[in-house]
């Protein structure tokens, strides 16, 4: 991997440091030069003002030791002369290797010049002195010598004049040199550091704008489109990463493209599951609309998943009875355990068209267990509606045909046992009577399984009113007080009189109640201690009948299975005359047709109780 | 001696009835099919007929129908015989002008009880 990012930020950085290091330099060498040079000038015009100011001090000693010579007679002048000269000479040579200014030269000239005349002039003092006097001497000074040693001094200052002007203007020259380099520096630092701002900021900038492109495509993604991509342009790290990032969308692409395969594979499955299923089944959410049709209950209801969707039940399917079962289903999700067992039976179409539907719901629960809605099924139940009619007109055609053939034999039985057409012996009115007895047996029998294939089918209609349960009974029970007295037996009936009216069909009520207790009279013992209990007792919205009997008791296996069909109870291995073992099997469709319940609880040997109940008329 | 109108395809029935009815002292006529119970009420006027549902021809109810339509045989009491029994059976029965329902099978005192109740000596 090329780090060229890290190259480019080291260079964009090296650039500023170059760009900052040249300026100093820069800065430092202008500075440096400016002093060399400075310094060097103002040096040689110092040196040259030095030697001017020493100059000018050896002559004038040199002058006071010409005078002091012509005043006086002492050696030591000459000496000091002398030492002097070689000073003013010196500096002199020295004044002249530092010539700087122009007519520097020309001065040097003429002080040197005029300085070897002096010390010339001195020689002929000297020979004055001594040829002429003292007075010829001072005159011969005054007269040659002082006017050129005037002449000398005003050179020597005209020199160090020169020198020390010259130093004012170097130093006004070098402060003009010094600022024009600060401007300088300045404007060519300014132009380096604006150039390095703008090199760098382009720079940086080229080097982020890919990243903010990033940012944008990364939130792209994390809202799932994974179609985003980066142009991979340049090798840098950006460009690796935006490499990196390709492959990443891919695999995220590809990845999505799996789990939505997938999911659209459970689909399919899942619908073709759902479709395959031979019910019908409407799954909707909890707001009641509806979220699933399949195959089944669209050719049921007639409907189109895909126009329903989304659509509330009951403006899709206008069925009161079915949609208060959702509802039901739905208020029913707290008891999960209680399965909800609740159904209607509906019929959908016309004519020769007409199925019959058996409609059930049940909650849908969440992982968490929340409701999610219901899931409606709709089975159909045409063809065991079918084979139950088929059923019903077979056992109603049975019945009715053992009519006809029991029409003679009872007709042909019961002359015979009048004995009319003619006396029949013991034996023969025995057989006769037995006759008769199974006759009778089997005309109850057929009676029963009409009444029951009827109320199976729902054929009977229930004329249910107001009644007053006393009244009801009564009617029930009185039929049955001589037969129950013929053995000594006790038959109480415990009925509060201030009970409210129950909703029943008189009939039908009194039916169960003389069939219960027909029972209890056939079972009780006839020693005398027979005794059965007829109570109704009220609670808040129903009756409670209880029919309570001391006979030998069902045993526990019995209990349950009691209210099936043609299951009878047999004492001594053989079932009591006169029933045909649907009595309770009858019972039962009629309090169920009533929305009560009916019950037995007994003991061998103690006796049984049952229970039935019914509701109150409001 | 009152005259009643048996009408019945069974013969085991109509052989018992007849015996029965003879032996309690009527005049027995038999129907065994519907027109034929209709051109036999008219003929002969009973004082009852025991009318069976289901007939060849003419069923039960229709020769009800008939003899009650009639001017002639109008008063004549009619009982309906049958097996066929269900509610709508017996509430058609009177609908169509029956005066009475005896569920098959019978036995002689239910007979007996009819006759008394029907025919006033």
């Amino acid at each position: 991997m090329k780090r060229t990012l890290r190259a480019k930020l080291m260079a964009i950085f090296i650039l500023l440091l170059v760009i900052f290091i040249i300026n100093n330099v820069w800065a430092v060498l202008n500075f440096n030069s400016l002093t060399n040079s400075i310094e060097g000038i103002m040096e040689d015009n110092y040196q040259s003002v030095v030697s001017a100011q020493n100059m000018t001090n050896s002559i004038e000693r040199q002058d006071s030791a010409q005078l002091s010579f012509i005043f006086t007679q002492n050696e030591g002048t000459s000496n000091s002369f002398q030492r002097n000269q070689i000073e003013f000479i010196k500096a002199l040579t020295r004044a002249e290797e530092n010539v700087t200014e122009p007519g520097e030269a020309e001065l040097l000239g003429l002080i040197n010049e005029n300085y070897s005349q002096y010390i010339n002039l001195f020689q002929r003092l000297v020979e004055v002195k001594s040829l002429e006097g003292n007075i010829e001497a001072h005159e011969f000074y005054y007269n040659e010598v002082f006017p050129l040693f005037e002449t000398i001094k005003e050179e020597l200052r005209d020199l160090q004049i020169l020198n020390q002007e010259a130093m004012l203007t170097l130093r006004d020259r070098a402060g003009q040199t010094a600022m024009t380099a600060s401007y300088r520096a300045v404007i060519i630092a300014i132009i380096t550091v604006l150039g390095g701002l703008v090199i760098s900021f382009y720079l940086i900038n080229k080097t982020i704008t890919p990243v903010y492109g990033l940012v944008d495509k990364i939130r792209k993604i994390s809202e799932g489109d994974y179609s985003q991509q980066l142009d991979v342009s340049g090798n840098d790290e950006i460009g690796v990463l935006a490499k990196e990032f390709n492959y990443m969308t891919e695999q995220l692409k590809e990845y999505e493209k799996l789990n939505v395969q997938k999911l659209m594979d459970e689909k399919h499955k899942a619908d073709s599951i759902v479709n395959s299923i031979s019910d019908g089944i409407i799954v909707t959410d909890k707001n009641k609309k509806i979220s699933l049709i399949n195959r089944a209950a669209e050719r049921a209801f007639e409907i189109r998943q895909s126009e329903n969707i989304g659509k509330h039940f009951l403006e899709v399917i206008n069925n009161d009875e079915v949609f208060k079962l959702i509802e039901t289903a739905s208020k029913t999700d707290l008891d999960k355990d209680l399965a909800y067992k609740e159904y209607v039976d509906i019929t959908l179409g016309k004519d020769e068209n007409q199925k019959h539907y058996r409609v059930e719901a049940r909650t849908i629960h969440g992982v968490d267990d929340e409701s999610l809605g219901e899931v409606t099924l709709v089975q159909d139940i045409t063809k065991l509606k079918e084979i139950d009619q088929l059923k019903s007109q077979f056992v109603s055609t049975a019945a009715h045909e053992f009519r006809t053939p029991l029409t003679s034999i009872s007709m042909g039985a019961g002359l015979l046992l009048e004995q009319q057409i003619g006396q029949l012996n013991d034996d023969q009115l025995e057989l006769v009577s037995a006759i008769k007895e199974d006759e009778e047996r089997l005309t109850a029998l057929v009676s029963d399984l009409l009444d029951i294939s009827r109320m199976e089918s729902g054929k009977i209609e229930m004329d249910i009113e107001e009644h007053d349960i006393k009244e009801i009974v009564m009617h029930a029970v009185s039929p049955f007080k001589s037969q129950v007295e013929k053995i000594n037996g006790e038959l109480i009936v415990d009925i509060p009189d201030d009970l409210l009216k129950v909703k029943a069909d008189f009939n039908k009520i009194s039916w169960v109640l003389s069939n219960i207790v027909g029972n209890a009279v056939r079972y009780i013992p006839e020693d005398g201690s027979g005794k059965i209990e007829v109570a109704v007792k009220q609670s808040a919205n129903q009756f409670l009948f209880s029919i309570r009997d001391n006979g030998k008791g069902i045993p526990e296996e019995f209990q349950d299975r009691i209210f099936e069909k043609f299951v009878q109870l047999k004492s001594d291995g053989v079932a009591k005359t006169g029933s045909s073992g649907l009595g309770l099997s009858i019972s039962k469709e009629i309090v169920h047709a009533h929305n009560g319940r009916i019950w037995v609880k007994s003991k061998v040997g103690e006796g049984s109780v049952f229970y039935f109940t019914l509701k109150v008329a409001r | 001696m009152s005259k009643i109108l048996v009408v019945e395809d069974e013969e085991r029935i109509i052989k018992v009835l007849d015996m029965f009815l003879k032996k309690e002292g009527h005049e027995v006529i038999i129907a065994k099919d519907g027109t034929s119970a209709v051109s036999l009420a008219q003929e002969s006027m009973p004082d009852l007929v025991f009318l069976d549902i289901v007939l060849p021809k003419l069923n039960g109810y229709l020769v009800c129908q008939a003899l009650k339509e009639e001017a002639s045989t109008n008063h004549i009491p009619v009982v309906f015989v049958s097996a066929k029994a269900q509610d709508e059976d017996i509430k058609k029965g009177y609908d169509v002008g029956g005066d009475d329902f005896l569920v098959k099978p019978f036995t002689p005192n239910q007979i007996r009880d009819i006759i008394k109740k029907y025919i006033k000596e």
